[in-house]
């Protein structure tokens, strides 16, 4: 292979492994589903190609392949009007009323009173809808291969067959969702990634004030009041509470942040009782508060929490990491540095972590460590990116 | 019971049978380049949810391009192209869609990188990150160079440039890429640690 050397490509040839890894987790699933798409002529993105083998050839004991037709788009109309709806054409809903778009599979969204949308995108397994402003009420047909996307404000709401409201006010930059039927995972600014919202529960975003809600219960009736001229579509929704409020149930803000990877709102967020967070959480809440401490350089706090999670967690694979990581954090006190390395080798000898405790103790060890370690390091992993190294060390 | 024999034969006859219509050169098709193809999208888009359907494109639009590859032997590299292709088609689409996103849990990839350390998982997700603030045509060189360690001439090929335009892009990419870097704690920790590790006697 061609990979350039250097920096740039070593850490290629490590993200090309780590890559590697993950896909052939799932190898077999995804290749059996693209292929037998392929060979059933399931219909994709483009129309199937149409193609046969001539029967003379078929008589001779060729194979004979037809391909079915790919299904149509859907279509859809809005209520009130004779044509079939339009792609890209605004539906504007005026004051005091409200608007159903019906599409062929069943699919029904209401579109609140002084709503603004758009359907922008159409295929044979749902629709792309641009909600401007206002409220929409989506029913969503729950069909196999169901694929429906809902463009709010800086947010998209993708479903394959539920029942929710959902609403945008683009002027105080406000998202709420209000659940049905049907579960989904919501990602996004605030509320981090792949948070699953269950049916009844209603989830508010301001964006703004840098908060968000998730509301379990709450009653949404099943002939929901659209919202009139004198009621402004935030208001239809029960009021938001006062103060920042987070359910019991849901994960602390600063472990939000922590897993969209935002370091500095992580640490913003957990800094007030860095001491009870230390104190109160399990062994992967400590590392990712050590890892937040670490990216944004608070030294004194990362050292203090990796070496909370070991006192609290000895002997678990997560103290090993965390003597790693304290190996890292050691910097220039290099004998500091070794001993963390070589305490994660002795704990963890086949961790995960071992290829590169070994190779930072080639760097940081005394000569006979050093030389140890270039030796076990060629004995596992002879084609390893710091195998190089290992062989200057120990001379071959 | 009959079963159909697998198809046997190299590249270009596996192009001949699949312009003829044999179903076993299509399944064929797929299982030899699949993989390849597969991995190609996924160090240009990283691990997707979208793989299946995109590798399911790619080998939609190399069905119906077929009669147009002039030189059968060079089926991987054309299938390359077409990878790439699709790859920047999803980039583009999703450039409207970058924020927050509701999927269906069915959806949602279940990944547990048990094998690479939590370092590595950390510089993938954060490499990705940064390769998603490049532009289409840098990002995919970059990806397809430094990632996938394809040589140049592959990557000019496979993106449907000059040599010299693709050196053009990398540079630029490579610039861009490693600023970024050096502002990611996992990132920065890799690439200080590559220099560190090299063996003194590389040029």
């Amino acid at each position: 292979m061609g990979r350039p050397k250097g920096p740039l490509g070593a850490l290629g040839e490590e993200i090309a492994r780590a890559q590697d890894a993950e896909l052939a987790l799932s190898e077999a699933a995804d290749l059996a589903a693209a292929k037998g798409r392929l060979l059933a002529g399931a219909p994709g993105r483009r129309r199937i190609l149409r193609w046969q083998v001539p029967l003379a050839a078929a008589a001779a004991a060729a194979a004979i392949l037809l391909v079915p037709r790919a299904p149509d788009s859907l279509s859809f109309r809005v209520e009130g009007t004779v044509a079939a709806g339009e792609t890209g054409a605004f539906v504007s809903v005026p004051a005091g009323e409200s608007t159903d778009v019906r599409f062929s599979d069943g699919t029904t969204l209401t579109l609140a009173s002084e709503s603004h949308a758009r359907v922008v995108q159409v295929d044979d397994r749902g629709a792309r809808v641009v909600l401007e402003r206002g409220s929409v009420r989506a029913r969503v047909k729950h069909l196999p291969r169901a694929r429906w996307t809902v463009g709010v404000g800086p947010f998209d709401v993708r479903v394959t067959g539920t029942a929710f409201v959902v609403q945008w006010e683009p002027e105080r930059q406000e998202f709420s969702l209000a659940l049905r039927e049907g579960s989904v995972e919501l990602s996004g600014p605030l509320v981090g990634r792949a948070r699953r919202i269950a049916a009844g529960e209603t989830v508010r975003v301001a964006m703004r004030e840098r908060r968000f809600e998730i509301v379990s219960g709450e009653r949404v009736a099943a002939a929901d009041p659209i919202p009139g001229p004198e009621v402004s579509p935030a208001a239809a929704l029960p009021p938001a509470p006062q103060a920042l409020r987070e359910p019991s149930n849901a994960p602390p803000v600063w472990l939000v942040h922590a897993k969209a990877a935002r370091w500095q709102d992580t640490m913003a967020a957990a800094s007030p009782d860095w001491n009870g967070w230390l104190g109160s959480g399990d062994a992967a809440a400590l590392t990712l508060l050590g890892d937040a401490a670490r990216y944004t350089r608070d030294v004194a706090r990362a050292t203090q929490a990796f070496e909370t999670l070991r006192r609290r967690f000895p002997g678990t694979p997560r103290a090993a990491e965390a003597a790693y990581r304290l190996g890292i954090l050691a910097g220039g006190d290099r004998a500091t540095a070794a001993r963390w390395f070589q305490t994660y080798l002795d704990e963890r000898p086949a961790g995960s972590l071992a290829r590169e405790a070994l190779g930072r103790l080639m760097e940081v060890g005394d000569e006979v460590r050093k030389v140890q370690a270039a030796r076990t390091y060629l004995e596992r992993y002879p084609a390893g990116p710091h195998a190089r190294l290992a062989q200057s060390i120990v001379g071959e | 019971m009959v079963r159909a024999l697998p198809f046997v034969g190299d590249d270009a006859a596996l192009v001949a049978g699949v312009r003829a219509g044999n179903r076993q050169a299509v399944a064929a098709l797929f299982d030899r380049h699949a993989p390849h193809v597969r991995r190609v999208l996924a160090r240009v888009l990283g691990i997707d949810s979208e793989l299946p359907d995109l590798l399911h494109e790619v080998f939609l639009r190399a069905l119906e391009g077929v009669d147009r590859l002039s030189d059968p032997a060079a089926l991987q590299g054309w299938l390359t192209s077409i990878a790439v292709f699709t790859a920047r088609g999803c980039i583009r689409k999703r450039k409207a869609r970058r924020w927050l996103r509701l999927v269906a849990p069915e959806e949602v990839p279940e990944v547990e990188a048990a094998t690479p350390s939590a370092e590595v998982t950390e510089a993938l997700k954060e490499a990705y990150l940064l390769l998603g603030r490049l532009p289409a045509d840098e990002r995919i060189p970059f990806a397809l160079r430094f990632i996938d360690g394809m040589e140049l001439t592959e990557v000019a090929a496979a993106c449907g440039v000059s040599l010299a335009t693709i050196k053009r892009r990398l540079s630029r990419a490579q610039d861009a890429f490693s600023v970024g870097a050096r502002a990611h704690p996992a990132l920065a920790d890799w690439l200080e640690g590559g220099a560190r590790w090299a063996d003194p006697r590389d040029p």
